[in-house]
C-alpha cells in the first residue's frame, strides 16, 4: 500500500497508538498471529478477544490491524469499529441511520480500494465529500452489496444477509482470505436482537474470519449457536504494563506525573488533595475490593482508551469568558473557592474589573461550568474539588503552555465530564511551625541558591522525582552564604485583616561580623495556606512586609515568601520585580533537611522597649520588637577566625597580586605546598574572572581570606554582571582543538582543587566564595569540634 | 613599577627538526601571546615538532591554557607534534586536572621528549615507505 494512503488509513480508520505505547500482551500477539497464518492458510476462524473492561482489547486489535497493514498482503484485513461508526450500534434507530451507513460504506470502501492500489487522494476526497459517488464507487468495486447496505436497503437492521452478501462480494474481489478486525463491540447485552450475531453468522457462511472485540456479557444463546467460536481472555492489566505505560506516556506527553511508575501514582492517590484521586476514581466508584493498584490501572487505561478530549472543557470555558477576563474570571472563582463565606454580588464587579452589567454573562458562564454555584443571590466556589483544581491548573498554565500544568489540565478536562465526590481536605500544612525553626537555624551556611528561588527551582526540577530532586538540589554549585540568626519572633500589623498572613522576622548578621554594617533583618512571609497564590495576595503579603519595615529601624531587609503549590504567571512576575526570595514549602522543607539542629544554649537575654542602640562588636547582640516573642536561639560560639581582606583594582596583574597573598596566606595557616598552590591557582581564576566581569577597571575586587581552624575561605567579589558557573560547561581539550572558543578552563580547575565553590549575589555585585578544607593526619576532613555544614560542589 | 616579578621572557632553541621553547615566569594571555607568535613563526619556517620546557614556569593561568590549546592545534593541523616538559607541581595538576595528556604529551626532561621523538620520526619514516 503506497505510504501516503496507508497514513490515512492508519489514522482515519484505525487510530491505533504508535507500536511503543503497547504493552506487554505478547502471549496474545503470538497467539493471534498463530490465528492469522492460519487464515492465510485458508482456515475460516472465529476469534473472541474478551478480558475485563480496559484490559487492552481494542487497543490489541488495532495493533494487530496495523501490523497487517504494513506487511506485504498475505490477507486482507478489514478493520472496523462499531463503536466510532454507530456509537449506539445495538439500536436499530443506529443502524437505520443513514449517515451511520454511509460512513460504514465508506470505511469498508476505503480500505478495499487502497489495499488493491486503487485509491488515491482523489478518490479520499469525493468519496469523504460526495455521497453520490459513494453507490458508484462500490459497484465499480464490484460491492453491490456494499452500495445497497448504504442505501439502506435490508430493513433497519444490518442484518445476517446483507453481511453475507457484503462479505462474499468481498471474498471474491480481493482474491485474497479476508479477516475481519472489528472493534467497539465492548458493552452491556442488548435487550433485544443481538445485531453481532447476524455480523458474525454472516461471516461464517461467506468464509471470511473474523476476530472481535467480545461485549462483557454476550446475549443469551449466542456462544452456543457461534459454531467454532475460539475466546482469547485478556486478563487485567498487571502493575508492571502498566507502569510502563505511565512511564512511556509521561515522558512522551509531559505529564506532571513523574515520568516512572504507577507506584508514585498511588502513593499520592494518599496525599494529593484533588487530582489524581479523582482521576483514579473515573472508571468506577471504589469498590471495597478493589485495590488501589486495580483501580490505579483500571482508571489509567480508562483514560488511554477515551481517545481525544483533552480540549473539551478548556474550549466550553474559552466560549463562556472573553480572553481578556479569563485570568479574573479564574480568581474570582479560586477567591470562591477559598473564602468559606459566599462572594456577594457586590464584590464581583470589583474583583473582575468590569461594570455590574458586564458580570452576568461571566457569571452565568462560570455557573454553566460548576465553576461557580450560586446560592440565592451569592457565590460559592466549584461545585466539586476537580473542578477547583482546574481552576488552579488554568491559573498556572497561562505562564507556560506548554509546561507540567497544561498538561494536568488537559487530564482533569477529561474528568470533568462526570462530577465527583469531593475529595477530603489537604492537611494542614506544617510551614507555620517549622519557618521559625528554620530561620532560627541559620548560622552561615551555604545553602543551594535555587532553594530560594522558586521558579528557577521548578522550571529546574520540577519534572523530577522528589528523590532526584533531593539529589540534584545537593549537587548545586550555586550557593548562598546564609547570615547568622541571633533571633526570630512572629509579627502581626495592629490592623491586620482577615487574610493577612502571618509573618516572621530574624535579626542576623552577615560574615561571622557583630557590627551593625553586617546587620540584616529576614522577613519570612507564610502564604503556603493558599494553594495557588495571585497578584492580590502577594499586594497584601508585601505590605504587611513593608509595615513591619517601617515598625523596625533602618536595615537591610531580606524578604522572603514562602508559597503553597504554586502561583500565576503574573504573581510570579510581580515576585521577580520585587526581588524577593521565594520558597515552596516542598524548598522549605529541603533548607530544614539541610541546615542541622542547633545545639542546646542558653539564649541571651531579651530586652523590650524603645530602640536599642547600636550594636558594637563586643557587644552581644540583642532582640527589641514590639510583638510576642516566638523563639530565641542565640548565637553559637564560634572561635573567632582571622581575616584579611584586600581590595585590588579590577586591571590586568591583580589577579597575580591576589594569587601571591592567597599563597602566603595558605602557607601560613600551614597548608602544604600543593594545597597552597592549589589555593594559589583558584584565587587567580577567581580574580581573572572577576576582571572579566567587571564594568570598568576603575572598580574594585574585594578578597576576604578567612582562616578558621578546618579551613580557609576566600571570598571574591567584585562589581558587575551577575555570573552563572551553571552555563558553563566541562571543557574537553579535544573538543577545544575543533573549536574557536578555547577559554572556559577557569570553573572546572577551581573546582577540582576547591572543596566547595559558590557563586551567589551580594550588594556589590557577585561574590565568589571559595573553600579549602584541611586535611588531617588520618584523612579527616575537619577539624574535631567544629561542625558546620557544606555546600556540595 | 618596574619590571614585575613574573614577567615571561622566552628561550628558543632551534634544533634541525624541532625546536625547544622555554618559557620563564607567568604563562598569561599578555605572554601566551607571545610564544604564540614564537611558534607561528617557527611553523612558518617548516618546523613541525615542538617541545614546551615548563621548568622555569612559576604559574600558570587558564588564559595561557587556552592559548597553549591554540598552538597544540596549529601544530596538529601541520602533521606536527607538541611535546610538555618538566611539568611540576601545581602546574603539573593543572594539565592533568584539565586533561591537556589527551592532546599533548608530558616528559619528565627535555632529553626524553627528544629521543621520543626520534623514535616518533622513524617510525613514520618506515611507515610511509621512506
Amino acid at each position: 500500500m503506497p505510504e501516503n494512503i496507508q497514513s490515512i488509513f492508519l489514522s482515519r480508520d484505525l487510530g491505533a497508538r504508535p507500536a511503543a505505547e503497547f504493552f506487554g500482551r505478547q502471549v496474545e500477539r503470538e497467539q493471534l498471529e498463530r490465528t492469522l497464518q492460519g487464515i492465510a492458510s485458508g482456515q475460516s476462524r472465529l476469534v473472541a478477544v474478551a478480558g475485563p473492561r480496559g484490559a487492552g482489547k481494542s487497543e490489541l486489535l488495532r495493533q494487530v490491524a496495523r501490523g497487517l497493514i504494513e506487511k506485504p498482503a498475505v490477507v486482507l484485513p478489514l478493520y472496523l469499529d462499531f463503536a466510532a461508526l454507530f456509537p449506539a450500534w445495538r439500536s436499530d434507530a443506529a443502524q437505520a441511520d443513514p449517515e451511520a451507513r454511509q460512513g460504514l460504506c465508506r470505511t469498508v470502501l476505503r480500505q478495499v480500494l487502497a489495499r488493491t492500489g486503487r485509491f488515491g487522494l482523489g478518490e479520499a476526497q469525493w468519496l469523504e465529500f460526495d455521497p453520490s459517488h459513494l453507490a458508484g464507487a462500490c459497484h465499480g468495486a464490484g460491492l453491490p452489496g456494499l452500495a445497497a447496505l448504504a442505501s439502506g436497503a435490508g430493513g433497519p437492521h444490518l442484518g445476517l444477509e446483507l453481511w453475507r452478501e457484503v462479505l462474499c462480494a468481498l471474498r471474491a474481489q480481493a482474491g485474497l482470505p479476508v479477516v475481519l478486525l472489528v472493534n467497539g463491540l465492548a458493552g452491556e447485552a442488548p435487550a433485544g436482537a443481538e445485531p453481532l450475531a447476524a455480523l458474525l453468522e454472516g461471516a461464517r457462511r461467506a468464509g471470511v474470519s473474523v476476530i472481535f472485540e467480545a461485549p462483557h456479557a454476550f446475549a443469551p444463546g449466542l456462544e452456543e449457536t457461534l459454531e467454532g467460536l475460539e475466546v482469547l481472555s485478556l486478563s487485567p492489566l498487571q502493575t508492571a504494563p502498566a507502569a510502563l505505560l505511565v512511564q512511556a506516556l509521561g515522558v512522551q506527553r509531559g505529564w506532571a506525573l513523574p515520568a516512572s511508575h504507577l507506584n508514585v501514582i498511588l502513593a499520592r492517590l494518599g496525599p494529593w488533595p484533588g487530582w489524581v484521586r479523582s482521576w483514579a476514581a473515573l472508571v468506577r466508584p471504589a469498590a471495597p475490593a478493589l485495590s488501589p493498584v486495580r483501580m490505579a490501572e483500571e482508571a489509567y487505561v480508562e483514560f488511554l482508551n477515551a481517545g481525544p478530549w483533552a480540549e473539551a472543557f478548556a474550549s466550553r470555558f474559552e466560549r463562556a469568558v472573553p480572553l481578556l477576563l479569563r485570568e479574573r474570571a479564574l480568581r474570582l472563582a479560586r477567591v470562591a473557592l477559598e473564602r468559606r463565606e459566599p462572594v456577594g454580588p457586590e464584590e464581583i464587579p470589583l474583583i473582575l474589573g468590569v461594570a455590574p452589567e458586564g458580570c452576568d454573562q461571566i457569571l452565568d458562564g462560570l455557573t454553566g461550568l460548576g465553576l461557580l454555584s450560586r446560592q440565592g443571590a451569592r457565590w460559592s466556589g466549584p461545585r466539586t474539588e476537580a473542578l477547583g483544581d482546574w481552576v488552579m491548573l488554568r491559573l498556572a498554565m497561562t505562564s507556560d503552555p506548554a509546561g507540567p500544568a497544561a498538561a494536568r489540565l488537559a487530564l482533569l478536562s477529561r474528568l470533568l465530564a462526570e462530577p465527583w465526590p469531593l475529595a477530603e481536605e489537604a492537611s494542614v500544612p506544617a510551614v507555620e511551625r517549622i519557618l521559625p525553626e528554620v530561620l532560627g537555624r541559620f548560622r552561615g551556611q551555604l545553602l543551594p541558591t535555587v532553594l530560594l528561588q522558586f521558579a528557577h527551582y521548578f522550571e529546574a526540577v520540577g519534572r523530577l522525582s522528589a528523590e532526584q530532586r533531593r539529589q540534584t538540589v545537593h549537587r548545586a554549585t550555586a550557593t548562598f552564604t546564609l547570615p547568622e540568626v541571633i533571633g526570630v519572633a512572629g509579627w502581626k500589623p495592629w490592623s491586620a485583616g482577615e487574610g493577612t498572613p502571618p509573618l516572621y522576622y530574624a535579626r542576623a548578621y552577615r560574615e561571622g561580623k557583630y557590627q551593625r554594617s553586617h546587620e540584616e533583618v529576614w522577613i519570612a512571609v507564610d502564604l503556603s495556606t493558599a494553594r495557588l497564590l495571585t497578584t492580590p495576595e502577594i499586594e497584601l503579603a508585601l505590605g504587611a512586609v513593608r509595615a513591619l519595615e517601617d515598625s523596625l529601624r533602618p536595615n537591610r531587609f531580606v524578604r522572603w515568601l514562602i508559597l503553597g503549590e504554586g502561583a500565576s504567571a503574573e504573581a510570579l512576575e510581580m515576585i521577580q520585580r520585587e526581588g524577593v526570595f521565594c520558597s515552596s514549602r516542598e524548598q522549605l522543607a529541603m533548607i530544614q533537611e539541610m541546615l542541622a539542629p542547633l545545639l542546646p544554649r542558653t539564649p541571651p537575654g531579651l530586652k523590650s522597649g524603645p530602640e536599642d542602640e547600636s550594636v558594637t562588636e563586643q557587644e552581644t547582640p540583642t532582640l527589641n520588637d514590639r510583638s510576642a516573642v516566638i523563639e530565641m536561639a542565640g548565637a553559637a560560639h564560634e572561635p573567632r577566625a582571622e581575616t584579611s581582606s584586600l581590595s585590588l583594582p579590577a586591571r590586568d596583574g591583580s589577579e597575580l597580586i591576589a594569587a601571591l597573598a592567597a599563597e602566603k596566606i595558605a602557607v601560613r595557616a600551614d597548608f602544604n605546598a600543593a594545597a597552597a598552590g592549589q589555593i594559589k591557582t583558584s584565587v587567580l581564576e577567581g580574580v581573572l574572572n572577576a576582571i572579566e566581569h567587571s564594568p570598568n577597571q576603575e572598580k574594585l575586587i574585594y578578597l576576604h581570606f578567612i582562616v578558621k581552624p578546618e579551613a580557609l575561605e576566600v571570598t571574591i567579589e567584585n562589581e558587575g554582571t551577575p555570573f552563572d558557573p551553571l552555563a558553563v560547561p566541562t571543557p574537553d581539550p579535544r573538543a577545544k582543538l575543533a573549536s574557536a572558543h578555547k577559554r572556559g578552563w577557569g570553573l572546572s580547575l577551581m573546582k577540582r582543587f576547591m572543596d566547595e565553590v559558590g557563586y551567589e549575589p551580594c550588594p556589590r555585585g557577585t561574590r565568589l566564595r571559595l573553600v579549602k578544607r584541611r586535611r588531617f593526619e588520618g584523612g579527616e576532613e575537619e577539624a574535631p569540634l567544629t561542625k558546620t555544614l557544606r555546600g556540595k560542589v | 613599577m618596574d619590571k614585575p616579578d613574573y614577567a615571561l621572557s622566552i628561550e628558543v632553541e632551534e634544533a634541525e627538526d624541532h625546536a625547544t621553547i622555554r618559557p620563564v615566569g607567568y604563562l598569561n594571555a599578555l605572554t601566551g601571546d607571545q610564544i604564540d607568535k614564537v611558534c607561528e613563526a617557527l611553523i612558518a619556517r617548516g618546523l613541525r615538532y615542538f617541545i614546551i620546557n615548563f621548568g622555569q614556569v612559576q604559574l600558570i593561568n587558564t588564559i595561557g591554557i587556552s592559548i597553549l590549546v591554540g598552538i597544540i592545534e596549529k601544530v596538529l593541523n601541520r602533521q606536527g607534534l607538541v611535546y610538555f616538559t618538566e611539568l611540576g607541581g601545581t602546574n603539573r595538576e593543572i594539565f592533568e586536572v584539565l586533561n591537556l595528556s589527551t592532546v599533548a604529551m608530558f616528559f619528565a626532561d627535555d632529553d626524553s621528549a627528544r629521543e621520543h621523538l626520534r623514535r616518533d620520526r622513524e617510525t613514520l619514516r618506515r611507515a610511509m615507505g621512506g
